[in-house]
């Protein structure tokens, strides 16, 4: 047994770190402090840089240009990134190319991948519906089959990034006559086609989603991912790509560090907050949960490696990293006082107002990208082998 | 990065499950929590000519010089099946302590001895309204002429009726330094009191009064034994955590056969959701649990500075082991709580371990310090 990285994974680390601290400007890290989650004209160019350098295909198979690199090194990567909050294109990069290589037509490949792979081309989620939530297959949003084309009309919420995004990655009903989940299609086609109204949604935490309404949007047939009514298969295979990127501890691991230090720093009643028992032992606590996490996103990454599927895992990780996300933000403003509710730019705001940002964005943490009750439901089913309800 | 044994630890710890399956079972730990034995001797032997009992040692000592993580291999199976041995105490504090503080001369008399399972000894540390802390210690040992006194009250010593030897921590008068003294628990002046705890069935306060030691009952040869203390205990914590992750796997896996056997509303309790999520977290705390144990033991065996990642494997694994005994009460209900049914056992394992050797207190302070 051995939970170290070997030497060439630390130079990695060193490496991307070195190209980082050159390439991330002063510009850049003001444009991210106040961006709000949507990459600004700067962190856009960066993107390019990223893709320019070749570090987007950090994880793709060398046959699509990409690194090919091991999950190991992509963690090292991403932690690295998501350390400094840059946007390097998430699930298209992730999720959607990957899904893409395995089951778009060649002549898909050749549309979209050298493009993703440049940071040209970024792609958005177009799953959920008002009506469908975590029950997806109870979608509405209709494509009818016309000649070449496809013609879709129906409406899509919470989709975030549609407002960035070159693309949206749809699922859409084209055959209502068979069973629910299997009478579903994914679509990639360009959200400035005729038809398309993104409309945006302000959220309670600063993040901004969207709803997108679709009028009778026409795309060639060639728009499908897959066979016609595999639509839930893809969307499957997406996600399981997607799972192992989603709980995360590198930033968890940055807002702990900062927490301790402004600890360090403040004083009250004659004496620091870390000399006070009570903040220690919760900070103790916190500790210990962020070590979990981090065991659990070494031990998925390190089953991928070896070829083995970390279902369980990469749920259980999504789990624990958005609960404790909402835990230190919550726990670390209880520590700091009446300081820990002011927000960034203000006088007196500890950790830049970070903690105030995850404390409001914690709730679409746990409940976005499959509920954390649809994930401990795949641990318990796919993972312990317990009968489905 | 390598998350799994490698092969000879597997098959350590294939065979140690093999073993206790056979030789350890519930009806076994639950007649030694009532005391009929005290000791379970022939588990103990079998133990030893399994070689478990000198896994640690170096081979001239008898011992087979076995890594940490084999080593954990074998205490996350004793885990598993509820041990009701001494082993950790026996071999892993005491004995390391020997090990590493004593002369060769004591190394050669006691060593073999121990590792062939002949000799039995507890760990003589705690005190009455002390800290967990080995710092202090209020048990004295004075000069008398060329030999020694040793007077005090030891608290939390495990199974002192049924030891040879009592390895008991004293202050020497003249120094201020740390001592490790053998002492026979049958000498005069050594009064053991029966401590009456639901957790642990066998523990002892040990009353020490003027009891006449000898200078070759002294581990080492005059130097301060708190380096040796503090690095056996950090031995004994990271090990308690195996053997706690151990335990709550297998509360875990008896959970689950419940919850799939265990029909109500004509269904197996376990496809309902609420089961569901509580057998999910329990199986994502048990998973990062021995994760950490594990990461804990491998930084014991680079020989590096491990007090961080013990501290948080022992907090972690013991944590675990209670949470996933209360979840499993819960999803058992009347049929667990029964006495005839075993889950108890582990329950109060769980309690046993955390306690154990001062308690997870004594680390989560220690990482309040790392901080």
């Amino acid at each position: 047994m051995d939970f170290r990285f070997t030497p060439e994974q630390e130079q990695l680390r060193q490496d991307i770190r070195r190209f980082l601290d050159e390439h991330v400007s002063a510009e850049l890290r003001a444009e991210i402090a106040t961006s709000a989650h949507t990459p600004g004209p700067l962190a856009r160019c960066f993107l390019r840089l990223l893709g320019e350098r070749g570090w987007l295909g950090i994880g793709w198979p060398t046959e699509y240009g990409g690194q090919g690199r091991t999950m190991l090194e992509q963690m090292i990567f991403y932690d690295e990134l998501d350390l400094r909050d840059i946007h390097y294109g998430g699930l298209t990069i992730t999720s959607l190319a990957m899904t893409l290589m395995k089951l778009a037509s060649e002549e898909q490949k050749r549309t979209y991948l050298p493009r993703i792979l440049r940071g040209e081309l970024e792609i958005c989620l177009g799953y959920t519906e008002p009506g469908a939530g975590s029950d997806l297959a109870s979608l509405i949003t209709r494509a009818e089959r016309d000649r070449d084309d496809y013609v879709i009309t129906g409406q899509k919420v919470f989709t975030t990034g549609a407002h960035y995004s070159s693309h949206i990655w749809l699922l859409a009903r084209t055959d209502p006559g068979l069973p629910r989940h299997k009478g579903l299609s994914v679509f990639i086609f360009p959200l400035d086609s005729p038809g398309i109204t993104v409309r945006p949604l302000y959220t309670m935490g600063r993040i901004r989603t969207n709803e997108v309404f679709l009028d009778h949007v026409r795309v060639p047939a060639s728009a499908m991912i897959g066979a016609p009514n595999s639509g839930f298969h893809t969307v499957a295979v997406a996600l399981d790509f997607e799972r192992i990127f989603m709980g995360k501890y590198a930033r968890l691991r940055r807002n702990f560090s900062d927490l301790v230090a402004c600890c360090r720093k403040l004083s009250r009643n004659g004496r620091t907050l870390l000399e006070d028992p009570v903040v220690q032992d919760r900070l103790v606590g916190l500790h210990i949960a962020i070590e979990r996490l981090r065991l659990l996103c070494f031990k998925s990454a390190w089953k991928v490696d070896r070829g083995q599927v970390p279902t369980a895992e990469a749920s259980a990780q999504k789990v624990l990293a958005s609960e404790l996300e909402q835990r230190l933000a919550d726990e670390g403003m209880k520590i700091l006082g009446p300081c820990g509710q002011l927000e960034s730019g203000s006088p007196h705001a500890p950790m830049e107002g970070r903690l105030v940002d995850a404390w409001l964005l914690a709730p679409m943490m746990r409940f976005g990208g499959g509920t954390n009750e649809i994930q401990r439901d795949i641990i318990a089913q796919r993972g312990l082998g317990l009968p489905r309800a | 990065m390598d998350l799994e044994f490698n092969e000879e630890q597997a098959q350590a710890a294939e065979a140690a499950r093999r073993f206790l399956a056979r030789e350890c079972p519930a009806t076994l730990v639950r007649r030694v929590r009532e005391g009929r034995p005290a000791h379970p001797d022939a588990l103990w032997a079998g133990m030893g000519a399994q070689g478990w009992l000198a896994l640690p040692f170096a081979e001239k000592y008898g011992g087979f010089d076995a890594d940490w993580v084999t080593l954990g291999a074998v205490i996350e199976e004793l885990g598993r099946a509820c041990d009701p041995t001494p082993f950790i105490d026996c071999v892993v504090s005491c004995g390391g302590l020997i090990q590493d503080a004593g002369s060769e001369a004591q190394k050669q008399r006691w060593l073999p001895a121990l590792g062939r399972g002949e000799l039995l000894v507890s760990l003589a540390m705690l005190e009455v309204a002390t800290d967990p802390d080995p710092e202090q210690v209020a048990t004295r040992l004075e000069a008398a002429g060329s030999s020694y006194r040793l007077s005090g009250r030891k608290l939390f010593v495990e199974r002192a009726a049924g030891a040879h030897l009592l390895l008991v921590t004293a202050r020497e008068a003249a120094s201020g330094e740390l001592r490790l003294v053998l002492v026979p628990a049958q000498e005069p002046g050594v009064e053991l009191v029966r401590l009456q705890s639901f957790a642990h069935p066998h523990l002892f306060e040990v009353r020490l009064d003027d009891v006449a030691i000898d200078a070759g009952q002294i581990l080492g040869e005059g130097a301060d034994a708190m380096p040796h203390l503090r690095r056996a205990l950090q031995c004994t914590a990271a090990l308690l955590a195996a053997a706690a992750a151990g335990g709550s796997q297998r509360v875990l896996e008896m959970t689950l056969a419940h919850a799939r056997e265990r029909q109500q509303f004509g269904r197996p309790i376990g496809s309902f959701q609420a089961v569901q999520h509580m057998l999910a977290d329990v199986w994502t705390d048990v998973e990062t649990a021995r994760l950490a144990a594990y990461e804990a033991i491998t930084e014991l065996h680079l020989g590096r500075a491990a007090d961080e990642k013990v501290a948080i494997a022992r907090c972690a694994s013991s944590e675990t082991f209670v949470r996933s005994c209360f979840t499993a009460h819960q999803i058992f209900g009347g049929v667990g709580f029964m006495w005839e049914a075993d889950l108890h056992l582990w329950t109060r394992k769980a309690k046993e371990i955390e306690l154990a050797c001062g308690g997870t207190v004594l680390w989560r302070r220690q990482l309040a310090t790392l901080l």
